[in-house]
């Protein structure tokens, strides 16, 4: 089955643009999708087709007399529920917002795709507050007894299903990249600072970034430009479809293979291999402060969420689900000293990889997203050949959060399935503010590799 | 080099006690049932950031910002 809603968005932007393919029918054929995968998915939380349509055909109506605003112009979005989108509730998937009211403004970066042309189909299920990996109750598409990955769980099944062509995702310590990963689409997160987080409900206000999930690396970029209000000066897919030849890049060794599930392991070292075979110098790398870095991500971001969510633990923590509750709770007593410690650890950390880089003039540094595939919603661990099991909370963001703490780019793109046929993600590693160098390497790879053309069962069953 | 922390004996001062106090402090008044757990996660944070007392911060700044600049509002 192949519709309009399975287009990648530059083929779907081209089409509209050429009058091929109108706004009202790509919109008709997402709501399409979202019946058939709902029942399965659970993706998204609310969903407004009356108001995505109404927007479909005005978009429609400005193509008629030769309006168009660009790539995002008529495409259908799924808007991450800690992100502000006027009129709807932002909820968090939390009790303690059960009763917030409809937002009275669009978050900066959802009103920089609305003013795009975005048409927003709902709001997609997140862990709650984003403070965590499951985002129940939404399940992966790839097999409906697993679950998505998480925080942006929910918009990263809905890209991969097809009921959603891009999707709003945050990333405090790993929210977009490991979804992505998860569910087979790609996820970019930017250079801390790059976009305005207004209007999205905070995790950790000095590690949180705002980035999209979607079909290819192409796309993310084009949706990243228009999130972060980039014009002439600055370009996400600005070096797209040139060659990687002679670009120096680094596998990173130590640490992010030390505990892995094999089959991730093989796929990351196959792609390293593909890169090669593209022109790209590739060589081993070894990052001994990531470690350091992953902690200093992790206290930062356990101790700032205490604070955001400080007057809520202590006068309503029944409302909370039992897992954020308890790490609010605990992280609650960790003392200031250690967070200011972790505060100098994460400058180590900088410091350490922009000198890893320098000195081995890497163009990029890649990675395995996460240590583990898909684990089923009755079984929330990571098995490893040991006989070693892991909590996905740590397994799913433990080579993702030293990039946190780092303010790096990260793009996170599709590099195989396990024996399982689940999906297995790769991250794609840049200096600050190097989006495009990163998507420029990640799109070559991704196209050599084709595994974007994989669709999930969920799409045929 | 680095701060001499016994991380075993860091942790194994964390009990269910210390937290009940600590969380006193903090105005989080825990129920007794919720002790064990509270009491594992904070050893658990703990132990993870065990990585960053090896470090020498001594001439380190923290890595956050303070911008003294007022806005445009304030200024008039």
């Amino acid at each position: 089955m192949s519709e309009p809603c399975d287009l990648s968005l530059v083929d779907a932007a081209k089409l509209i643009a050429s009058r091929g393919l109108s706004p009202v029918e790509l919109t008709q054929s997402a709501l399409k999708r979202v019946e058939h995968t709902e029942p399965k998915l659970h993706a998204f939380v609310a969903i407004d087709a009356d108001r995505a349509l109404a927007s479909a055909k005005t978009l429609e109506a400005e193509l008629a007399t030769g309006t168009h605003r660009g790539p995002l112009h008529g495409i259908p979005m799924g808007v991450k529920d800690i992100f502000d989108l006027e009129g709807v509730p932002t909820r968090c998937n939390s009790c303690v917002r059960a009763d917030a009211g409809p937002a009275s403004r669009d978050a900066k970066s959802v009103a920089n795709a609305r003013a795009a042309g975005a048409v927003f189909l709902g709001k997609t299920v997140t862990q709650e507050f984003a403070a965590g990996v499951i985002s129940d109750p939404a399940r992966n598409p790839w097999d409906p007894s697993r679950i998505p990955g998480g925080s942006s769980g929910g918009s990263g099944a809905s890209v991969a299903a097809g009921s959603t062509i891009a999707s709003f995702g945050s990333d405090t310590g790993g929210s977009i990249r490991n979804p992505a990963a998860i569910n087979g689409v790609v996820g970019l997160k930017p250079t801390f600072g790059a976009v305005d987080t207004s209007g999205v409900y905070p995790l950790s206000w000095s590690l949180d970034t705002v980035g999209p999930l979607a079909r290819t690396v192409h796309d993310a970029a084009l949706v990243l430009n228009v999130f972060a209000g980039w014009g002439d000066d600055r370009d996400a897919a600005a070096e797209i479809g040139q060659s990687i030849a002679g670009l120096r890049i680094g596998l990173l060794r130590s640490f992010f293979f030390d505990r892995l599930q094999p089959e991730i392991a093989s796929a990351v070292e196959a792609a390293a291999s593909t890169l090669t075979s593209l022109g790209a110098e590739v060589i081993d790398v070894d990052w001994p402060e990531a470690r350091i870095a992953r902690a200093a991500s992790f206290v930062i971001n356990r101790v700032e969420g205490c604070e955001v969510h400080a007057e809520a633990i202590r006068a309503t923590p029944e409302l909370f689900g039992e897992e954020l509750r308890l790490r609010l709770e605990s992280n609650s007593l960790y003392p200031a000293t250690g967070f200011i410690r972790a505060q100098k650890a994460r400058g180590i950390a900088k410091r350490s990889i922009a000198e890893l880089f320098t000195r081995l003039r890497l163009d990029a540094v890649i990675a395995p997203t996460s240590a583990g595939t898909a684990a089923p919603a009755n079984d929330l661990t990571v098995a490893y050949p040991d006989g070693s099991t892991e909590p996905v909370n740590l397994a799913y963001t433990r080579l993702t959060m030293p990039f946190n703490a780092t303010g790096q780019p990260v793009v996170a793109v599709p590099c195989g399935f396990d024996s399982l046929g689940l999906p297995i993600g790769m991250q794609v590693v840049g200096r600050p503010h190097a989006e495009a160098r990163i998507c420029r390497i990640a799109h070559a790879y991704e196209q050599a590799a084709g595994w974007f053309r994989r669709r999930p069962p969920i799409i045929e069953s | 080099v680095g701060r001499t922390i016994d991380i075993a004996r860091t942790v194994g001062a964390i009990d269910e006690s210390l937290v009940e106090k600590l969380g006193i402090i903090q105005g989080l008044n825990f129920p007794a049932e919720r002790l064990p757990a509270i009491t594992q996660r904070l050893r658990d944070l703990h132990a993870l950031a065990a990585d960053l007392d090896e470090l020498d911060l001594d001439e380190v700044a923290p890595a956050s910002t303070f911008d003294p600049s007022w806005d445009e509002d304030a200024r008039a």
